[in-house]
Formats: structure tokens, sequence, C-alpha cells
């Protein structure tokens, strides 16, 4: 899948975590007992494993405006719950999330924060793989295909912003507070993504100052998150690859030209 | 004399079929739980939620029925059978009627229901609505209307 | 930080500093059709194996999940909560039933809806949608349906 020529570039983005994933309902014939045989598909590459909780199920809907699910949580449960795993690369860059009903495949800047990101490309290549081992495996189970329902994207990105005060009109374009310094501050928005004008998916924006290794940051996020247009593997590669698109022109149409020069901004 | 195996396929499941030992007048069965019930103002109360006049969902599924005669043919107390659990009422058409609204009506037997069967077609809501029109109460639950 | 929408493993490494933005942390929102939806949801999830007599399954957890996400995007904060049946094969419909008409939301799996409406004195079949993510046009429904009729009190004698 080539990358679109006029989509911005940037030498030395503020990118920290890229994260793939998607959701599919329950394959059939699979339980938690299996997870050490889903691991065997990938432990060549990663070896080492992390239990953690489950991700709750996620769903765009459409319909009247309303309060916006920023954490929405459900709060009914069924019985006995899968965990969510970590297999991780050695390194720790790399890592791929599983539950009986999500898999993603995350990069992250680790250690001394050099190691470079792979590009999109290679990272939907690599997760399209995954996607179609981990179906081969099922279908050993129980015929079927994995029924994929939601997927997302998400571009994780660390401003280092020192220990003054920050002008959010910095960083962000029509953020103005007149001057105002702040000390901290939090923004969410949503942004409907839209097919042939039908809603598709979300594209979510979240700024919020922190703290990491003692820095302080600027934590950009921007997920899309929607339902692919079938439920087949390359039907979310798609969605996930228009996501990006997405993403990538959101992040330099609301970023200022000041901090392109930062990122050293070439297209 | 018990009815002839159903058609299956590769995988041992029963294709859908119209079964030609369920005589027209046969009673079908239909349980219905206390799930599916309804209430609702316009028919004065509670009455069956139209859930219960559909299928299953998948390929091949059909709307699971208890085929009375069989029941009978096994020495069995139909209401007796087909109250299990004990608080689950249901329904009773005619394999006829149902035939009349291009109904199939097979046998699909099972480990633990011998005289399970399915009734497969094209369950619009006007099937649907004739459904209700032709069901009548086999073990009532109280209060509550077929529609 | 507001709770992350990413599905980021780094998160927990990056403090968040404290804003007075509390508000933004709400994480249900408070309508009193959702209380009601909820418990039911609760029980359909756990229904016994076997629970129409025949080979009936509970309700499944992601069509549950889908179904709650589906109702946010349909009900007003005052709606009237629906009646929840659930199907044979992990399915459930979500109905009202009221004096203007019926409607029925049978949820098959996440993002496979089949919406039914009738109103009372229209076309007997009524009006179907099978809906994927986008509701809508249920969102209508379920307000002509289920709005009280707001039609002037006589003048007193």
């Amino acid at each position: 899948m080539p990358r679109p020529d006029d989509l911005p570039d940037f030498g030395k983005p503020p990118l920290n975590e890229v994260v793939l994933g998607v959701q599919f309902s329950p394959p059939k014939g699979y339980q938690q007992v299996r997870v050490g045989d889903v691991w065997k598909l990938f432990k060549a590459d990663y070896p080492l494993v992390q239990e953690h909780q489950a991700l709750e199920p996620a769903f765009e809907t459409f319909g009247l405006p309303r309060h916006a699910q920023i954490g929405g949580r459900l709060s009914f449960v069924s019985g006995a719950m899968h965990d969510r795993f970590w297999f991780l690369r050695s390194t720790g860059d790399e890592l791929i999330q599983f539950q009986q009903d999500r898999l993603l495949h995350n990069w992250r800047k680790v250690g001394d924060q050099t190691n470079e990101y792979p590009r999109f490309e290679q990272m939907a290549a690599r997760f399209k793989e995954e996607l179609q081992q981990l179906e081969s495996f099922l279908v050993g189970l129980s015929p079927q295909v994995l029924v994929i329902n939601q997927c997302e994207l998400s571009y994780i990105n660390h401003i280092e912003i020192g220990d003054e005060p920050v002008d959010p009109a910095v960083w962000f374009r029509g953020v103005s507070l007149a001057g105002v310094k702040t000390e901290d501050f939090n923004i969410g928005i949503r942004e409907v993504i839209r097919d042939n004008g039908h809603p598709v998916g979300r594209l979510i924006y979240e700024i919020a100052t922190g703290v990491r290794d003692a820095k302080r940051v600027l934590v950009f996020n921007l997920t899309a998150r929607g339902a692919p247009s079938a439920s087949d593997i390359d039907s979310a590669m798609q969605f996930v690859a228009k996501g990006r698109e997405l993403i990538v022109r959101r992040f330099a149409e609301i970023t200022t030209e000041g901090a392109h020069k930062v990122w050293e901004r070439r297209t | 004399m018990p009815l002839h195996q159903p058609p299956r396929d590769s995988d041992g499941n029963v294709e859908p079929h119209d079964h030609e030992g369920i005589q027209i007048g046969d009673g079908v069965i239909r349980r219905v739980s206390d799930q599916q019930v309804v209430t609702d103002p316009k028919t004065g109360g509670r009455r069956l939620s139209s859930m219960v006049f559909k299928p299953s969902t998948g390929p091949k599924a059909g709307m699971s029925v208890d085929l009375e005669k069989e029941i009978e043919k096994a020495g069995l107390n139909a209401r007796a059978y087909v109250t299990t659990p004990r608080w689950v009422g249901s329904v009773r058409f005619e394999a006829g009627a149902l035939r009349g609204e291009a109904f199939m009506v097979g046998f699909d037997p099972l480990p633990d229901n011998p005289h399970h069967g399915e009734v497969w077609g094209t369950f619009s809501k006007s099937k649907q609505r004739r459904l209700r029109e032709l069901c009548q109460w086999f073990v009532l639950i109280d209060g509550v209307s077929t529609g | 930080m507001n709770r992350s929408q990413a599905n980021s493993v780094f998160s927990s490494n990056v403090v968040p500093i404290p804003t007075a933005s509390a508000r933004l942390m709400v994480c249900e929102p408070n309508h009193d059709w959702r209380y009601a939806v909820i418990n039911r949801l609760e029980q359909l999830v756990q229904l016994d194996r076997g629970w129409d007599g025949y080979n009936g399954q509970p309700v499944s957890f992601e069509n549950a999940a889908f179904a709650l996400r589906m109702l946010e995007a349909v009900c007003s904060p005052d709606a009237d909560p629906p009646q929840l049946v659930p199907g044979s094969s992990g399915d459930l419909q979500i109905e009202w039933h009221t004096f203007k008409g019926d409607i029925e939301l049978h949820v098959l799996a996440p993002n496979r809806v089949h919406a039914w409406r009738q109103l009372v004195g229209g076309d007997e079949d009524g009006d179907s949608l099978d809906l994927t993510i986008d509701f809508g046009s249920v969102a209508i429904w379920v307000r002509e349906t289920t709005e009280p009729n707001l039609a002037a009190a006589p003048a007193a004698a």
C-alpha cells in the first residue's frame, strides 16, 4: 500500500507511539486456554509475554447529538473474562495485544527514545499478516473467518514543552487563549468521519499536559475509530489506511507553522 | 411408525425440508418463555414479542418446535413434555396451516429432544403476523395474550 | 488527562497533570432509561443455556455492548426505557410499544440491526431498515412514537 505523494511528512515528528487495531466477534471454538497457541504464531519475533486487564468492546454509533463517550464504561459483566495478553519483542519497542475479540499492534519509542518509527506502510503490512495468521489458526478450530466489526488507528505524540507555562497557540492553530500561558490544560474533540456523506467512524483528538521522565510534555493523541465497510481483513486494512491519511493531514492542519519547523516538515 | 430421518449436509446438519411424514392436522408446538413477553398498551397488557415468531439466526436456521404426534407416539403427554423447564409456556399450530403460509415443517431430532422439529421459510413481518394469528395457547402463560 | 481513547501501552509512563476538568471524566451519561437497560442486559447475558426450552443461548456480551451504544445514539435523556427480548442465538430485540405505534430493533450482531416501525393507522407492514452504525432515522422514530401527545387541555367549563 503506497504512501500518498501529497501526504504531509516530517523529519522529526513528535510521534511516540502508534497503535493499529481491530475488534472482531469472539471466534467459534476459541477459549482462553488456547492463548498459548495464539502466542506461538508470533513467538519467534515476540518472545516475551505480559497479562493485562481486558479492553471493553468499543463501538462508534451515530444518531442523536449526545454526550461524548470519553471513557464510557460498560457496567454489566458476563461470566469469565478473557485477559488481554501482550506479546513483546525483546527490545520492547513493538508488541501485539491479543484478547478474544481484539488484535492490536503497537510501536513505541523506548529507552533513549531514538528508535526510528518503521513507517505506517511497514506496520500495516505486518499487522495484516498477523491478522491472516490469526485467522488461519482460528479456521483450524472451526470453519470461520474473522468477523471484524471495528477498526482503530492511534498516533500518540509527545511534544516537549519545558518547564515554563505553555501557550497552546504556539503548537495548535485556532486555540487562542489571548496569549494566556497555561500551567496545564486538557482538550477533547471528536469529529465524524464520513464516506459518501454517511458516518463511518470518528476522529478523536485529545491534548493534555503531562510529565514523562521528569519532563513536561503535551500528549497529543489522534485516534480514528469506526466500522469497516465489510467485515473481512482487507476492508479493515482499508479503514486503517484511510484513518492514517486523515490523522496525518489533520495533524498538519491543526498544528502551527512554528511547530512544523521544529518537526522539520518536508512536504 | 417413527418419522424417517431428515436429509443432512456433509457436516451432519439437517437441511431445511418439508417432511412428508408430518400430516396437515399434526400439532406443531412452539415453546415460549416469559423472557419473550412484552407490555403493549394497545393489546390491554402483556403479550408475546414478535421474537417468538422469528427463526434463530444463521444459515439454515429455522424456528424450533416440538412435534406433538411424535411426542404422543413415544407414549408421553405433550403438555408435560413441552413444559420443561417448568415455567415455559407454549403455543400450537397445525402443520397444514403453516404450510398454507409457505412454511416448511421438518423433523430435526436432537440428542436431548428427539421430537424436535423446525419451521423454515420467510419470516417477513406479514408472516410473523400470520403466525401470531394462527397460533393458539397450548400451555398458557397467565395474563399473556398471543397478540 | 481524560481517559485516553487510544489503546496506548505507554500511557502509564506519562503522569497526567491534574486539571480542573473533572467533568470530562464522566464515564456514563446519567439517563434514566440507561439504568433500566443495563439491569435488563445484565439479566440477558446471564440467561441459562436452553432458557427458551430449546437450545437458546444467552445474549452475547458483544451484542449487549453494541445494543447499549446504539441506544445511546437513539434515546434522548428522558426517553422511555425500551423492552429487551432475547433471541435464541445470542441476539436480542429492543422494543417500544405505545398507543402511537411499535418499534422493534433486532440486533443480530454488531453493525447488523434490522429496524422496524409501525404507526397505528399506518401501513400494516410498517417501515423496515437494515442498519449498521447510523441510527439517525431510528432516533426520529423513537421520538415520534414515544413522545406523549401534547394536545391542548380542554378549556374549563
